[in-house]
């Protein structure tokens, strides 16, 4: 019990410390302290994502529809090339809605990389003179994809009932799915961020990756037409996983196989090596931007 | 947790030092310092100036008490919560109304959302431009960009303020405002720390004024004796003669122009005052006014003493010349100047003493008085009129 009071007061120390006195040197914050930190000051992340959404649709005709237009005209395209010209085979599922159920979840996947990832170099001029905890940049870019997303598949939803396909039960794991792709591309964004300090290719290598995991994601092909050999590829992806698992969420499809879960080992890696760095150097990321 | 041991310390910095690592031309990795093992203390509710030629650390010394970096080795206590502002305008979207902006900056500095609404009132009053409210911050021009800033972050609910360099942008009503606001954040028991190159602005409001040179505490202590001593290391430096006279400006700061000519002239007191006078630097003018100067003087060469007056845009009003003059031993010389009622009304006077030999300026004494000659009738409205009046006769041995 008393250990218990003690403990209780340690947090509230913890919490009240920035009106408390503190210390300023050169030793980073203890892990306890630094999320105690990133969590209080939480309030900037969401202003920060506010600015960008907010900013983003100034001055825009279509405002918040550009994006999904974006995606609907790539569906168009890609639906011409692979499914109209290639033929690619996707069973029961109409080939536009096949490609657009890959497509909004890798959008979403891929700009909370591109985003987190230069979160850091694109804000210099506020890393140099504001505090905050640093993680709170790559954790805005979170939000204003997300708000594309909801759209996308309210649309995608309303195209299912147009082609004539039932929901089943399963629709309700899309949350599920949803937070895997935050979850992995964070932990990508977050790692990318965190070297992005040091090594400013990342800003030049990010499309790169970005494009080369499109051609590995079965975005327009369906998994079942990679060869077991190179399966491998698939299952240590996440975005395959989330992908997988969205189009068994809306359409009732086979269940992505249990080999999936092995990707998130990779991702809690680079989570928690990325989310490290942070803790580590970031008191001095305003001197090396 | 580290606690501060005296309650009335605000800030204390400890053996801080901060390296920059730079690559001169050649490639080799150097070191600088822009902190060198600085220490100091600051009490609660003190408004402390901090000046200091470019690159002496100011804003180092700035941006490691608010976190924005870390330093290099020594630490700094801090008790309470830190509001900066480094830059004016930094997070604001240009894309966003003032509004929009308020509200996102106020968060953005730790604000929650129902203090800003309370609050918000406030902040457009301070911004100064109600109308412009709902038009993107990228239409507004620099003044009022900056003035949305600084309303925003004064507002924050801080104990202890840091500004950098804020000070010396906007007109004449903004900084006076500016003032107001520093001068309620010392009432209010609030510390607050600003950098300057302007020592002037603060000179009347901040208890102590630390001088940083080349990432060196030079020195602490009261403002006159902090800015006097920083002036005359700049005008030591300086090379630029336009930029020395301005250093000298208004601290009572003897300037000798030419060192080949050999005056001894030192200038005792001085002081502007009538039957009617409020404070030293607030006299009104409805009787005449004197200005009184002492000093003590040996020139085997005749010396003129010349007066000067000027308005605070810098243009001469009015001069005078005394006759040339000699003298064998040290003498000690008391002059009135008597400048008749309403002859200075509503006007800020600055008075300045040159000493010429051989028709060149040799010594010279800028701002030593710095005056508002006030009217309180209205219907006088003399001023620059009546520059005659400075004859001969008016001034008395």
């Amino acid at each position: 019990m008393l250990n218990f009071a003690r403990y209780l007061c340690t947090i509230m120390k913890l919490i009240n410390r920035r009106e408390e006195s503190h210390k300023i040197s050169n030793k980073p914050d203890t892990i306890w302290t630094y999320l105690n930190r990133s969590f209080d000051n939480f309030g900037i992340a969401l202003s920060f994502a506010r600015s960008d959404i907010q900013g983003r649709n100034a001055q825009t005709f279509l405002g918040y529809f550009i994006n999904l237009i974006q995606v609907l005209i790539t569906t168009l395209l890609y639906w011409l090339i692979f499914g109209y010209i290639l033929k690619i085979d996707t069973g029961d599922i109409p080939f536009p809605l096949f490609v657009l159920t890959g497509l909004i979840p890798w959008v979403y996947f891929s700009s909370i990389i591109r985003d987190a990832g230069n979160s850091l170099i694109d804000s210099k001029h506020l890393l140099d003179k504001i505090y905050f905890p640093r993680v709170l940049l790559p954790i805005s870019k979170l939000l204003p994809g997300l708000i594309d997303f909801g759209i996308a598949i309210a649309v995608a939803l309303v195209f299912m009932i147009i082609f004539g396909i039932s929901l089943t039960w399963s629709i309700i794991l899309i949350p599920v799915f949803l937070l895997l792709i935050m979850f992995s591309g964070f932990a990508i964004g977050i790692w990318i961020a965190s070297i992005s300090v040091r090594y400013r290719d990342t800003s030049k290598l990010i499309p790169y990756i970005v494009n080369f995991g499109f051609f590995i994601t079965p975005v327009f092909y369906p998994s079942t037409i990679v060869p077991d050999a190179i399966n491998f590829i698939l299952y240590i992806n996440p975005a395959a996983f989330a992908i997988e698992g969205f189009r068994w969420a809306m359409f009732g499809s086979a269940m992505p196989s249990v080999y999936y879960l092995i990707s998130l080992v990779p991702m809690c890696i680079l989570l928690v090596w990325g989310w490290h760095n942070f803790r580590k150097k970031e008191k001095y990321y305003a001197d090396l931007i | 947790m580290p606690t501060l041991s005296n309650n009335n310390i605000a800030i204390k910095v400890n053996e801080l030092s901060k390296t920059y690592s730079i690559k001169n031309d050649k490639g080799r990795e150097g070191i600088i310092y822009a902190l060198n093992n600085v220490s100091f203390e600051i009490k609660k509710g003190e408004v402390i100036g901090i000046i200091g030629p470019n690159g002496s650390g100011k804003s180092t010394l700035l941006k490691i008490i608010s976190e924005i970096t870390a330093p290099t080795s020594g630490s700094v206590e801090v008790k309470g919560k830190v509001a900066s502002i480094l830059e004016v305008g930094t997070g604001f979207n240009p894309d966003l109304s003032g509004r929009k902006n308020i509200y996102l900056n106020a968060r953005l500095h730790g604000m929650k959302k129902a203090e800003v609404d309370s609050k918000f009132n406030d902040i457009v009053e301070l911004f100064g431009f109600p109308e412009f409210l709902d038009t993107p911050v990228k239409q507004y021009s620099s003044g009022m960009y900056m003035r949305l800033a600084f309303a925003v972050v004064v507002h924050l609910d801080a104990d202890i303020y840091l500004f950098d360099e804020v000070l010396s942008v906007g007109d004449a009503e903004f900084r006076r405002r500016v003032l107001n606001i520093l001068e309620k954040l010392k009432i209010k028991n609030k510390t607050v720390l600003v950098v300057t190159h302007n020592p002037d602005l603060i000179y009347n409001i901040s208890n102590n004024i630390i001088v940083l040179n080349k990432g060196l505490l030079d020195v602490k202590t009261e403002p006159k004796h902090a800015i006097i001593q920083y002036l005359k290391k700049q005008v030591l430096q300086t090379t630029d003669e336009q930029h020395s006279m301005q250093a000298c400006e208004l601290y009572n700061l003897k300037q000798v122009l030419d060192p080949k000519i050999n005056t001894d002239f030192e200038l005792l007191a001085s002081s502007l005052s009538n039957k009617n006078k409020i404070s030293d630097n607030i006299i009104k003018s409805k009787y005449p006014i004197d200005f009184e100067f002492e000093y003590e003087t040996f020139s085997t060469k005749p010396i003129t003493i010349v007066i000067i007056m000027r308005d605070y845009k810098d243009n001469m009003i009015a001069s005078y010349y005394t006759e040339p003059e000699a003298y064998n031993k040290r003498t000690r010389i008391k002059r009135v100047l008597t400048i008749p009622a309403h002859t200075l009304n509503n006007l800020y006077v600055y008075i300045d003493i040159v000493v010429t030999q051989d028709e060149k300026p040799t010594i010279i004494y800028p701002k030593i008085i710095a005056a508002h000659i006030k009217n309180e009738e209205k219907n006088s409205n003399a001023g620059y009129f009546n520059l005659n009046i400075f004859t001969k006769n008016a001034l008395k041995n």
